[in-house]
């Protein structure tokens, strides 16, 4: 119970914070192009006999997981440890019947849930949008197809995954970094390099976390496999890796937290 | 009995640059314990050490008769504090930072009006705290120091940026606080701002506890130790007049005297005027603090040796 109270108050510290605005950036941008897309480029989605769902929910995921998602988290965590910084919260959050295990972990999950909040909305959205399309351009059918909505859940879920690594480096550097910049920056420049490294060396982007989800989504939904990934049962090895740079970074967060002086 | 205990306590950020040395310190039941000392002197390393914000290298920080150590961060439950400016979540409403702070308290919502009336903060709104006036700001930091309803209340100068109307409504408040039967540590530089509320004081100087005691003892040394400001019209034969006592050229026409207590005054200012010097201004400096650390120091080395 004392859990789910922390987290509540770490959530009720990002009402009305800059953050929400990046949060409703992300849902609607990628929602938009989505959008924009279908409408000026019917001739693609229309495709006689084949489910314009799946198309239409893949390319949200796309997008998404390429091109928003590791901005995203890293701006994100960026903005929630930053919070506490500006604040000067961290004597008083440390000054409460709390431990700071407690703490950091009760951040960590309401970074969790706002991330997952955000895929949620953004399913929401683009199934609003496929209707709205339908009803501007009834030839798209969306209408006389079935959503494949568990065709296309799960692969989100193996994105998230593939963030994990993301999250425990950002949340990292952002408790260990006073400020803002620097946790961003690298996270921004990190990347970069990933794209440009996936695009240039596939195997060399295995080492890069930051290019996890865009493994991934290529993995999944391209079938394209260059870099021999392999499946252990549900999840695949880059999966795994992102797990164990999750678990490393936090399980090292933690004890320099633990040790911190707060001053 | 002691409610906050601090032994033989040492620390220090850097290995070779000891912040606190051996400092000693013991905060009675009810009381409200004055913590001085010039900035730097250690008071918010002292104060953190005792919320448990850093660890000291060595000694043992005692609160409600129980080692920190084994009962952090329960006891922080008892615990209220406002260290320096208010930590506040500046994007959001008083009330909204009240909730948080509910939250990791767990103490029921619906107290938050009367905590926000208590501080002369119940009109604010959806205000943020943004907007707020430092005075405000700081009454904010106490209501969030209060909500819990805690047994001790930790306050580092929470009289920096205040007004005098602001000071004097702090003051106020720690005095119905203290009589609702809290015990308060409260920390500043200035001996004036915190001598008319404190019934305890410590005073900290260079990391080390130079006095430890009620206020009347400290009364007391700064009537055997009086540092007093002579303007007058010939420094220089003054200085052979009054060459009996400790004293020192400022100026063309100050001098310092050091006398052994108040009731040597009369006398000295006598002897000049019976010398035919004019006397333009008597000034009593024991009250500064500094002075009143070179005194404590000086009765401390005299009682030693």
């Amino acid at each position: 119970m004392k859990f789910f109270r922390s987290i509540s108050a770490e959530l009720l510290k990002l009402r009305y914070a800059p953050i929400l605005w990046l949060c409703f950036f992300v849902v609607v941008m990628v929602t938009g192009v989505v959008f924009a897309a279908s409408y000026f480029d019917q001739a693609n989605i229309v495709q006689l006999g084949k489910n314009p769902w799946i198309k239409h929910m893949s390319a949200s995921l796309g997008i998404y997981s390429v091109m928003m998602l590791a901005p995203f988290v890293v701006m994100l965590i960026g903005s929630s440890v930053f919070v506490e910084n500006h604040s000067r919260g961290w004597k008083y959050v440390y000054s409460t019947p709390r431990s700071r295990s407690h703490i950091f972990y009760s951040k960590l999950v309401a970074i969790f849930i706002i991330i997952v909040s955000i895929t949620i909305a953004l399913i929401i959205l683009n199934i609003f949008c496929a209707y709205l399309l339908n009803f501007l351009l009834p030839e798209i059918e969306f209408n006389l197809h079935k959503m494949m909505l568990q065709q296309v859940l799960p692969n989100y879920i193996h994105i998230f995954i593939s963030s994990l690594g993301i999250i425990g480096i950002q949340y990292f550097l952002s408790l260990r970094f006073k400020g803002f910049l620097i946790p961003m920056s690298f996270g921004i420049l990190a990347f970069v390099v990933a794209i440009i490294v996936g695009s240039m060396n596939k195997p060399l982007s295995l080492y890069f976390p930051y290019a996890y989800p865009n493994i991934v989504i290529d993995h999944h939904m391209f079938t394209i496999d260059q870099i021999g990934i392999t499946q252990h049962g549900w999840l695949n090895s880059v999966e795994l890796h992102s797990i164990i740079v999750f678990v490393i970074f936090i399980a090292f967060a933690n004890i320099l937290e633990l040790r911190k002086d707060v001053s | 009995m002691a409610i906050i205990q601090l032994e033989n306590i040492n620390f220090a950020y850097q290995k070779k640059e000891p912040v606190l040395t051996e400092v000693n310190i013991n905060v009675p039941q009810g009381s409200i314990y004055g913590f001085l000392g010039p900035n730097g002197a250690g008071k918010s390393t002292t104060l953190r050490l005792i919320l448990g914000l850093m660890k000291p290298q060595a000694g043992r920080i005692s609160l409600f008769g129980e080692n920190i150590k084994s009962s952090h961060p329960k006891y922080l439950a008892r615990v209220g504090s406002l260290i320096e400016s208010a930590s506040l979540y500046e994007h959001l409403s008083a009330t909204d930072n009240l909730k948080i702070s509910a939250k990791y308290f767990n103490t029921p919502k619906n107290q938050i009006q009367g905590i926000l009336e208590k501080v002369k903060l119940g009109h604010t709104g959806k205000k943020k705290t943004n907007d707020f006036s430092t005075g405000m700001k700081q009454r904010l930091g106490l209501a969030l120091a209060l909500q819990h309803n805690p047994e001790i209340l930790i306050l580092d100068e929470p009289t920096n940026g205040l007004d005098p109307n602001g000071i004097i409504e702090l003051r106020e408040i720690i005095k119905v606080l203290n009589d609702e039967g809290k015990t308060i540590l409260l920390s500043s530089h200035i001996l004036s701002e915190v001598e008319k509320i404190v019934d305890q004081i410590g005073i900290i100087n260079n990391g080390s506890i130079v006095f430890e005691g009620s206020l009347s003892d400290l009364q007391e040394i700064r009537c055997k130790n009086f540092l007093v400001k002579i303007k007058v019209s010939e420094v220089d034969r003054a200085l052979v007049v009054l060459s009996a006592y400790e004293i020192k050229k400022l100026d063309a026409y100050n001098l310092s005297i050091n006398l052994a207590e108040s009731g040597q005054m009369p006398s000295v200012v006598r002897k000049l005027v019976n010398a035919n010097f004019d006397v333009y201004e008597v000034t009593p400096e024991s009250s500064d603090l500094e002075n009143m650390f070179l005194n404590v120091t000086n009765l401390n080395v005299s009682n030693g040796s």
